[in-house]
């Protein structure tokens, strides 16, 4: 069953006095089933943060739709797209988004709280998700006491504790070391094998070699898509790095 | 090299968030400055105001000189730390520190312009209602011609360029001091969470008690005016302590409850606060402070101003009112009383004024302690003994005993008081006993009257509000066989005093020719018979019939009242707009500079899901509260503050405290109307910016 169908998505930005025209996407159709690890790959300018903000519901397409479990994104209303995306989606950004005046613990609750649980109710959730996330001793503690690799599983958790439909994640391990990455991505791959549907944009191979499908994406299509099958990470991230090869040194007419 | 002005005009219409406040208050307070300065140099006040008058415009020219000054430096600083990014740009691009002054130095110059040119504008523009207002206030007729003042005008160029002057070289100093990278370094991250001071906190919760304690419990008027200042710095300590200590703790409380800060309301509100006060307590705490200054003058100088009228029936019997001091009943004989008499009459005629009302009466003052709010008549009062009378003469009033036969003639009220029966009016304190003595005589207290139906005033007691009148139908025998005792100069010696006075309604400036007359007259008989030597150790001392003579008229002193309080009361206007201007600008620049942290905050929040409704919704309780907590402080001060001041105010002479309470009420009201107008303007340049539309 698919939980989200895009369909011949577009972009089109135009500069202020209308001037000249900007396509972001072209042409974007792709679907993902649920419980599935999705990557998006693609080169800076490629179109790929633009996808993941329609996808957020942060932009609006030109053409196309974006269908989550069913609904369609672009119908919801404007006044309802932050309750939305509250109760639907969880994000997980590169420079992690945290607020400095939280405790680690109300980062993680700052969603549950805007949806009006009760603490009885936020705590139950916290503390199985701290354990596997590994952040339990740390809970009291504020953003700028604890380590890149502390403050993106701590945005794991708040993106994870409202139990989203689907988990957004842009360049998660842009700002961490290798040692944070391998820890964030395994926390990924572990949601993802308990069922949580996952869409990351990110430019790592490492990255995008634990999904289970990724998708290239170039001057606002897709361009490719790789799945990993039954192969091993060590083989899916050679196939990805040949593909990336392709995709830079093809001439862009030789391409489609 | 026109790229520095261009930078500078540029750097300030960009920021013209920041820039355009600054300029309105700056040039706001030059206007006030100008219209002082204005109404200082104005010929139609020097001469009509009388002393009083000029002094205290004088005066609070210089005190809205130095406070404005303090307002733009302070405010200055908020400008400069937003402008600190920029100029390191400048820097980092290759622009020398000494061009960054440049662009410095343009910036005040075209500020000083803009601001002394626009100040003296409406300065001159309003100088003509502040003229009107303030002869209306002290009761002086102005013409209705403009005129400008160009001493005035001068003046305030000048200083706004000396004020911006020493803004441009601190400002110049601390880019000297600063690096390009810290310059561009938004805000320092890695803030320590604040810490609950619980001793702090708790300590300024007891401190602002006990002032409230002492401002409630404190009695006596004298007490309350030595007190005043010291409770005024204990409120000001506990302020401060309670804005920066005592509200992290209430963040901590309110943190602690999980059922209250887990609420969508209140969760980021009380986070943001917690680590907000620590920083912005203490200009929150100025700004109470500065509330609770406005609405004390306000009311003190309203008060005074509106009891002047009462302050006054309480010191005249009538519009005419003299008196000459007798040594003793011999002395203050028919005869000897009759030549003075003519002297008055003869100077009120001479002057045309014709009596409507002539009253005519003796009486004589005596000092009567107070104790516990209590007049005490126990006999004490007449002592020999120097060192007995040292304990009872700090608690001395002064007390008119006047005989029932004048009292009936003067009020008409008969009051049928047989032997030993006294009758007493009281005010300031009560009496509550029985009976009195005087000496060796005492009384059955037959009534103690609830209105005096006279007015005796001799004006060289402690103008404290303490008033007492006794009257006695042996008036005479009593003064003769206690008051009077020759030669001695106890405390409690006294003198007989005959009254006469007249009702009129001639002109003001009749009156005020016939007091001169009078004065004059009375002066001639006294030098008349101290030609013939006679001195008070003279044993001839009784052929020198009377000790001295006093006159006064009600008109001029009213006249001297307006123009002391009535400009004391414009005064008290002028400084309430201007604190409450500054008190604004600094809310809203706190406003602005929070807004730019909070910014990336909310931005984060939009991003996990927090609806605009609720962004909406948290900004306004902060903001509410930021705004609204220095103003609910400051009227509790006031509140409390209140006993007090009716205390004090009662020392001038203002008695009726509903009429302070109803000028309290009318001061806070429109005060936080304006406050209300404020707060809807910053609240909406606050939104503006965290929404992101600011930028």
């Amino acid at each position: 069953m698919s939980i989200l169908e895009v369909n011949g998505l577009k972009k089109t930005y135009v500069t202020r006095f209308g001037r000249t025209k900007v396509e972001a996407l072209k042409n974007v159709t792709f679907s993902v089933e649920n419980g599935e690890f999705v990557a998006v790959m693609g080169e800076s300018g490629s179109g790929k943060t633009t996808l993941l903000n329609i996808l957020a519901a942060l932009d609006r397409p030109t053409a196309g739709s974006v269908r989550l479990d069913g609904l369609d994104i672009t119908s919801v209303r404007e006044s309802d797209l932050a309750a939305f995306r509250r109760d639907n989606l969880g994000f997980v950004f590169q420079e992690f988004n945290l607020l400095d005046t939280f405790t680690v613990e109300d980062n993680i609750y700052l969603p549950l709280v805007l949806a009006g649980k009760s603490h009885g109710e936020m705590s139950s959730r916290l503390i199985p998700l701290a354990g596997a996330l590994g952040i339990t001793p740390i809970l009291k503690k504020y953003p700028y006491e604890i380590s890149g690799g502390q403050k993106q599983r701590t945005a794991a958790a708040r993106a994870l504790i409202t139990d989203p439909k689907l988990i957004l994640a842009d360049e998660p391990t842009g700002a961490l070391d290798s040692r944070s990455t391998d820890e964030l991505l395994k926390v990924f791959s572990d949601v993802n094998e308990k069922g949580q549907t996952i869409v990351m944009v990110t430019h790592s191979l490492r990255a995008a070699s634990r999904a289970g499908r990724v998708l290239f994406i170039r001057d606002g299509e897709i361009f490719h898509q790789l799945y990993r099958g039954g192969c091993t990470q060590d083989e899916f991230y050679r196939r990805i790095s040949d593909t990336l090869t392709v995709l830079s040194s093809a001439p862009e007419n030789e391409a489609r | 090299m026109k790229l520095y002005p261009k930078l500078a005009v540029s750097g300030m219409a960009k920021n013209a968030r920041l820039y355009l406040p600054y300029l309105i208050t700056g040039s706001m307070m030059a206007a006030m400055f100008y219209i002082l300065g204005f109404l200082n140099f104005s010929t139609a006040f020097v001469s009509m105001g009388g002393g009083s008058m000029g002094v205290l415009i004088s005066l609070g020219w210089a005190v809205i000189g130095i406070f404005s000054a303090i307002i733009m430096f302070y405010t200055h600083t908020f400008l400069i730390r937003r402008r600190m990014k920029e100029f390191g740009m400048y820097n980092i691009l290759g622009m020398g520190k000494l061009s960054v002054c440049a662009v410095l130095l343009w910036e005040n110059a075209i500020t000083a312009a803009v601001v002394s040119v626009s100040g003296v504008l409406i300065g001159a523009a309003l100088s003509k209602l502040a003229e009107l207002l303030l002869g209306n206030i002290v009761h002086l007729d102005v013409g209705y011609d403009f005129s400008l003042s160009p001493i005035s005008a001068a003046i305030t160029v000048i200083y706004c360029f000396v004020i911006f002057t020493l803004i441009f070289i601190i400002s110049a100093v601390r880019l000297r001091l600063s690096d390009p990278v810290g310059m561009m370094r938004a805000e320092a991250g890695g803030e320590k969470p604040p810490k609950v001071n619980w001793l702090l906190g708790i300590g300024g919760f007891i401190l602002l008690g006990a002032a409230y304690w002492m401002a409630v419990t404190i009695e006596d008027p004298i007490d309350a005016l030595n007190m005043f200042f010291f409770c005024v710095l204990m409120v000001i300590a506990a302020t401060f302590i309670l804005f920066i200590a005592g509200s992290v703790m209430i963040c901590r409380l309110m943190k602690s409850s999980k059922r209250y800060y887990y609420k969508p309301n209140h969760f980021v509100s009380v986070s943001q606060m917690s680590w907000r006060m620590k920083r912005s307590g203490a200009g929150l705490a100025a700004i109470c402070i500065l509330c609770t200054m406005v609405l004390v003058t306000i009311v003190t100088t309203t008060c005074l101003y509106s009891g002047m009228e009462e302050r006054l029936r309480d010191r005249y019997n009538n519009d005419m009112a003299s008196y000459i001091v007798f040594r003793n009943f011999d002395d203050a004989s028919d005869e000897n009383y009759a030549f003075l008499r003519q002297a008055y009459t003869d100077s009120w005629n001479e002057c045309g004024l014709t009596p409507k009302k002539t009253s005519e009466f003796t009486f004589t003052v005596m000092n009567v302690p107070v104790e516990e709010n209590q007049f005490i008549l126990d006999g004490n009062i007449i002592s020999d003994d120097l060192d007995e009378a040292a304990d009872w003469i700090p608690k001395m009033e002064q007390a008119y005993l006047i005989s029932a036969d004048d009292y009936m003639k003067e009020t008409g009220i008969d009051l049928s008081l047989s032997d030993g029966e006294a009758a007493l009016y009281v005010r300031g304190a009560g009496y509550n006993r029985d009976t009195l003595r005087i000496g060796e005589r005492e009384y059955a207290v037959k009534t103690i009257l609830s209105e005096p139906g006279i007015t005796i005033w001799t004006g060289d007691a402690v103008d404290a509000g303490y008033v007492l009148y006794i009257i006695v139908p042996d008036f005479r025998e009593l003064v003769e066989t206690t008051c009077l005792i020759p030669n001695t100069l106890t405390f409690s010696h006294t003198a007989v005093y005959r009254y006469i006075g007249i009702d009129t309604d001639a002109p003001d400036e009749a009156q005020a020719d016939a007091l001169w007359l009078s004065k004059n007259k009375t002066d001639e008989l006294w030098a008349k018979y101290n030609n013939i030597s006679v001195t008070k150790e003279d044993d001839r001392v009784s052929e020198h019939p009377f000790v001295y003579t006093n006159e006064r008229s009600l008109a001029v002193d009213r006249n001297d009242f307006y123009s002391a309080y009535g400009t004391l009361f414009f005064l008290g206007i002028f400084f309430s707009a201007i604190f409450l201007m500054a008190a604004v600008l600094i809310m809203y620049y706190k406003q602005i500079s929070e807004g730019y942290e909070d910014q990336t905050r909310f931005g984060i929040m939009r991003k996990v899901g927090m609806t605009d409704r609720d962004i909406r919704r948290s900004v306004n309780s902060q903001v509410l509260t930021v705004f609204f907590a220095p103003l609910a402080a400051a009227v509790l001060h006031l509140c409390f503050a209140y006993p007090m001041l009716s205390r004090m105010i009662y020392l001038f002479g203002v008695n009726s405290r509903g009429q302070l309470l109803a000028v309290a009420a009318i001061s806070v009201g429109v005060f936080a109307l304006g406050y209300l107008i404020m707060y809807k303007v910053t609240s909406r340049s606050y939104y503006a910016i965290v929404s992101g539309d600011g930028d």
